[in-house]
C-alpha cells in the first residue's frame, strides 16, 4: 500500500482537534485581539464582550463595546450595544482585512463610565527623576503632561526621518528684487560708465565750442560789412574798393563757416553715439542674466516658495482642510504589524510582478453603518469605502450623516476621491439642507472635550451648527462660527492645481497633523513627496523655474532699459545747449551771408551806377563836340 | 511508529532489509524539502505527503540535511536558476503575473529567486534522486549483499557473539 494509514489518521486526528480548538477558542483570542487593537488605536482602556464568529463563514457580531477616552478617563470615548460584521475571508489569504459590512447599533458618544478608563502607568526603571517622587506621586495631570511629552518625544522623532514641507510658513511668493538686492548688474555698470565717458567728450566739446569763438568772429566780420556799408561811395573808386573790400571779407566768411562745419560734424557724431544703444552691454546683459538665473537655481528657492508657487494661499488652505480630513482617519487606522524577522537561509531576490488584482489596502471596511447618540441628540449614518490608504482603494469614501433636530432633517457628508498613480486627493463635502457653509467646534466645547472634537470633528460641526441654526431651512450662523473651507472649491483646485503639480509622481502618500485654530491653522505634512522631490523636483517646478528665469531676464532686461533710457534722456538734455548754440551759429552765419550779399549787391550798384554816370557824361562831352554822332 | 531510528536505519540498509523503493522515495522528497530555505505553502505539503506517502522517513531526514549542508555549495546556482526562470524566460511572465496576483500562490513564496529555484532543482531532482538510489540500492542487494552473504567469513560471523550484539542493537526482524 502506497498511503500510509496511520499517518494518515493522525494528520487528519490532528487537524480535526486543531480546527475544533480553534472553532472553540477562536472568538476569545478574536476578543482579546480586538481588545488590545482598540487599546493600542486609542490609548485608553477598551473592553470587548460577546465576540460571535460563525464557524465556517466569515460573518459575525459584537456584544458591548467601550473605548474610554484618554485624555478624560472617567468617560467613555464611544461605546456600542452591538455589531455585526462580514469579513471578505479571500482577502485574508492576502494578509488585508476586507470587512464588506459592519453595522454598529447604539453608538454613544462621551458618555460617563463607572470606572475610570486609564491605562495602568508601566513600571519605569529608576531615573534621577524618580528621586524627587513627592514631586512626581499622585499628579495625574503630571502623568498627562508627561505621557503627551513621550508621545510628542516619539512623533518628534518620527518627524526627524520625514521630509515636511511647513506650509504654515508660507507667507510670500519669489521676490526678485529680494533675491537680486546683492547682486552687481554688469551691464547696468557698463551703462553708467558709457555714460560718464559722453558726458565727458559733450563737456569737451562744449570747451571747443567756446574756444573756437565762431559767433566773436561772426560779430566781427558783420561790423567790418556794416562799416564797408557806412562807407559815402561817392566816386567810382571809393565804390570799388568797397566791393574789393567786400570781395575781401569772404575768405572770413569761409574760414569761420569751415570751422563751423568741422565742429558741427564732430557735435553731431558725438550726439549721435552718444545715445546708448542696447547691443552696447548685449555681453554684459547676458551674463547678467545668468547670474540672475543661478539665484533662481532650486536650492536658493526653499520649499514655502515652491509651496507657494505651486498651489497658491488658497489652495495651500484647502490642501490645509484636506490633510486634516486624511490624518484624522488615518490616525486611527490600525498600526501595520512589523515585517517577520528573516530565516538565516532567506535568500535570493523577491521579484515583483504587475499587479493585476485590485490593491487593496491592509484594513478596508466596505460598509459601516452606525446609529447612536450624543448627549439627548441621536444621529445615524453611513461610511463606505473607509480604507487605511485611500491610495490603494480607487473608490470615493463617502460618509452619511444624519440627525434629527426639530423636524429638520440634516445631512451632510464627505468625500475623498483618490486619483490614480496620484497624490491627488478629491475631496468635496455635500451638504443637502444645510447651505454650503463652514463649521467649526465651539472654544468651549473644545475644551472640554478635545478628544471629541478631533475624533468627530465634522459631525459634531454639523449638530452644533443645527443646534445654532435651526431656523427654517436656513442656517444662520455666528460670524466666529465660519471657518470651514467648503468643498466644492477644494476639489475643483485641488484636482486641478495638485494634479498638474504632481502629474510626474507615483505612489505618492501624505499624512499631516494639524494644530493651533482652523482660522489659523498650522500644518506639518509629512509625506514622501520630498524624497521624490529630491529626485524629480526639477521636473516638477521646472515650468515654475522656466517661468522665474523668465521673470528674472524680464527683470534684468527691464532694469537696463530702464538705466538706457535715463542715461539717453540724461545725455539728450546735455547735448540740448550745443546743438542750440551751433543752431545758433548756423543761423549767425546764415545771416552773415546775407549780410554780405546784400552788401555786395549794394556795392555793386553803386559802381555801376558811378560807371554808368561817367559814360553818360563822356557820351554828353563827345555829343557837343562832334554833331550827329550816335552810340 | 514511523521507523525513525538512525541506527536501525543504517543496519538495515546495510543488511539489505527494507525496500529500495521506500528509501528512494523518502530520499528524493527529504531532498526537495531540505534545498527550498524556510517552509513556504509547497514545502509544507511535501512534508504531509512524506508522512503520508508510504516512503522512509529516515531516508527523507537524512536527505534534507545533505541537502541543507550542501547549501552552501548549491545557493548560487539555485539563486541563478530562480532568477532565469522569474525574469529571462519572457514565455512564463504570464504564468507568474497571474501567481503574484493570486493570494495561495503568495503563500508559495514563488517569486523569490531562491525558492523558485530550488523548487525547479528539486521537482527535477525527485524522479533522478528516486531511480538513482533505488537502483543503486536494488545493485547492492543482488549483487554485492549475495555475494557477501555466500561467503563462509560471512556465516561465521553471523553465529559469533559479535553478531547478537548486532542483532540486539539492529532488532531483529
Amino acid at each position: 500500500m502506497i498511503i500510509r494509514k496511520s499517518a494518515l489518521v493522525v494528520i487528519l486526528s490532528v487537524s480535526a482537534v486543531t480546527v475544533a480548538i480553534t472553532l472553540l477558542v477562536s472568538n476569545m483570542l478574536i476578543q482579546t485581539q480586538l481588545q488590545n487593537l482598540l487599546t493600542k488605536q486609542f490609548k485608553a482602556k477598551a473592553e470587548v464582550n460577546d465576540v460571535d464568529l460563525h464557524p465556517f463563514g466569515l460573518d459575525g457580531s459584537m456584544g458591548k463595546v467601550e473605548v474610554a477616552n484618554k485624555d478624560k478617563p472617567m468617560r467613555n470615548l464611544f461605546s456600542t450595544q452591538n455589531a455585526e460584521v462580514a469579513v471578505d475571508g479571500w482577502s485574508l489569504l492576502s494578509g488585508n482585512v476586507v470587512i464588506d459590512t459592519v453595522q454598529v447599533n447604539q453608538l454613544v458618544l462621551d458618555e460617563p463610565r463607572k470606572e475610570s478608563g486609564a491605562l495602568p502607568q508601566k513600571a519605569k526603571a529608576t531615573t534621577a527623576s524618580d528621586s524627587t517622587a513627592q514631586e512626581d506621586s499622585g499628579t495625574s495631570k503630571q502623568d498627562g503632561k508627561k505621557k503627551e511629552a513621550e508621545e510628542k518625544t516619539d512623533w518628534q522623532a518620527l518627524k526627524a526621518k520625514m521630509p515636511q514641507i511647513d506650509f504654515s510658513q508660507v507667507a510670500q511668493q519669489l521676490n526678485i528684487p529680494d533675491l537680486t538686492k546683492d547682486t552687481t548688474f554688469q551691464s547696468v555698470e557698463r551703462i553708467k560708465q558709457a555714460k560718464t565717458e559722453t558726458r565727458e567728450s559733450l563737456d569737451s566739446l562744449n570747451q571747443k565750442l567756446k574756444s573756437n569763438d565762431i559767433e566773436t568772429r561772426i560779430g566781427e566780420t558783420r561790423g567790418k560789412i556794416e562799416a564797408i556799408k557806412k562807407v559815402n561811395l561817392k566816386d567810382l573808386k571809393s565804390a570799388e574798393k568797397a566791393l574789393k573790400d567786400i570781395k575781401a571779407i569772404d575768405k572770413n566768411i569761409k574760414a569761420i563757416n569751415r570751422d563751423y562745419k568741422a565742429i558741427k560734424t564732430e557735435s553731431d557724431n558725438l550726439i549721435k553715439t552718444s545715445k546708448l544703444q542696447k547691443n552696447l552691454v548685449s555681453t554684459e546683459l547676458a551674463k547678467d542674466i545668468q547670474t540672475v538665473k543661478q539665484l533662481a537655481k532650486i536650492q536658493n528657492i526653499n520649499t514655502k516658495d515652491i509651496a507657494m508657487i505651486l498651489f497658491g494661499s488658497s489652495t495651500l488652505q484647502n490642501l490645509q482642510q484636506v490633510m486634516h480630513y486624511i490624518n484624522l482617519a488615518k490616525e486611527y487606522m490600525p498600526e501595520s504589524e512589523p515585517e517577520p524577522a528573516q530565516t538565516t537561509r532567506r535568500k535570493g531576490r523577491d521579484i515583483s510582478f504587475p499587479v493585476t488584482r485590485p490593491f487593496e489596502p491592509r484594513l478596508l471596511v466596505k460598509s459601516l453603518g452606525f446609529d447612536g447618540s450624543k448627549g439627548n441628540r441621536t444621529f445615524s449614518g453611513k461610511l463606505l469605502n473607509f480604507s487605511s490608504n485611500p491610495l490603494r482603494y480607487q473608490k470615493i469614501v463617502q460618509m452619511e450623516l444624519k440627525s434629527k433636530v426639530e423636524d429638520n432633517l440634516w445631512l451632510v457628508g464627505m468625500q475623498i476621491e483618490p486619483k490614480k498613480d496620484h497624490l491627488a486627493q478629491q475631496i468635496s463635502f455635500k451638504a443637502d439642507n444645510i447651505r454650503e457653509q463652514q463649521f467649526k467646534l465651539s472654544d468651549q466645547d473644545k475644551a472640554s472635550s478635545p478628544r471629541n472634537a478631533k475624533l468627530l470633528n465634522s459631525d459634531i460641526d454639523v449638530l452644533l451648527a443645527v443646534e445654532q441654526g435651526r431656523i427654517n431651512g436656513q442656517i444662520n450662523l455666528k460670524a466666529d462660527q465660519l471657518d470651514f473651507i467648503f468643498a466644492k472649491k477644494a476639489s475643483s483646485t485641488f484636482d486641478k492645481q495638485i494634479q498638474a503639480a504632481f502629474s510626474t509622481f507615483k505612489n505618492v502618500d501624505v499624512q499631516t497633523t494639524i494644530s493651533g485654530k482652523l482660522s489659523a491653522p498650522n500644518i506639518n505634512v509629512k509625506t514622501n513627496f520630498d524624497r521624490k522631490i529630491a529626485n524629480n523636483l526639477k521636473k516638477v517646478v521646472g515650468k515654475q523655474i522656466d517661468k522665474a528665469n523668465k521673470d528674472l531676464e524680464r527683470y534684468v532686461s527691464n532694469k537696463v532699459a530702464q538705466e538706457l533710457n535715463l542715461s539717453n534722456k540724461e545725455l539728450a538734455s546735455a547735448a540740448k545747449p550745443i546743438k542750440q548754440l551751433l543752431s545758433g551759429q548756423s543761423k549767425d552765419l546764415n545771416d552773415l551771408g546775407q549780410l554780405r550779399t546784400s552788401a555786395e549787391k549794394q556795392i555793386q550798384g553803386q559802381v555801376n551806377k558811378h560807371k554808368n554816370r561817367i559814360k553818360k557824361q563822356a557820351e554828353d562831352k563827345l555829343k557837343k563836340s562832334i554833331k550827329g554822332i550816335k552810340f | 511508529m514511523f521507523g525513525i531510528n538512525p541506527l536501525q536505519f543504517i543496519f538495515r540498509v546495510i543488511r539489505g532489509t527494507d525496500n529500495p523503493k521506500e528509501l528512494a522515495g523518502g530520499f528524493a522528497l527529504g531532498f526537495f524539502i531540505g534545498l527550498t530555505p524556510g517552509w513556504p505553502l509547497h514545502i509544507i505539503i511535501a512534508a504531509v505527503l512524506l508522512l503520508i506517502l508510504n516512503v522512509n522517513l529516515t531516508a527523507a531526514i537524512i536527505a534534507a540535511a545533505i541537502a541543507v549542508s550542501l547549501s552552501w555549495l548549491l545557493d548560487p546556482l539555485i539563486t541563478a536558476v530562480g532568477g532565469w526562470l522569474l525574469i529571462d524566460i519572457s514565455g512564463l511572465q504570464g504564468l507568474w503575473t497571474w501567481a503574484y496576483n493570486n493570494p495561495i500562490m503568495s503563500w508559495t513564496r514563488f517569486n523569490n529567486t531562491m525558492v523558485m529555484g530550488a523548487f525547479f532543482i528539486g521537482t527535477i531532482s525527485i524522479p533522478v534522486l528516486y531511480f538513482a538510489v533505488s537502483s543503486l540500492l536494488h545493485s547492492y542487494q543482488t549483487a554485492v549483499l549475495t555475494k557477501v552473504k555466500a561467503m563462509p567469513f560471512f556465516q561465521k560471523l553471523v553465529n559469533s557473539k559479535a553478531a547478537h550484539v548486532y542483532y540486539w542493537l539492529a532488532g531483529r526482524d
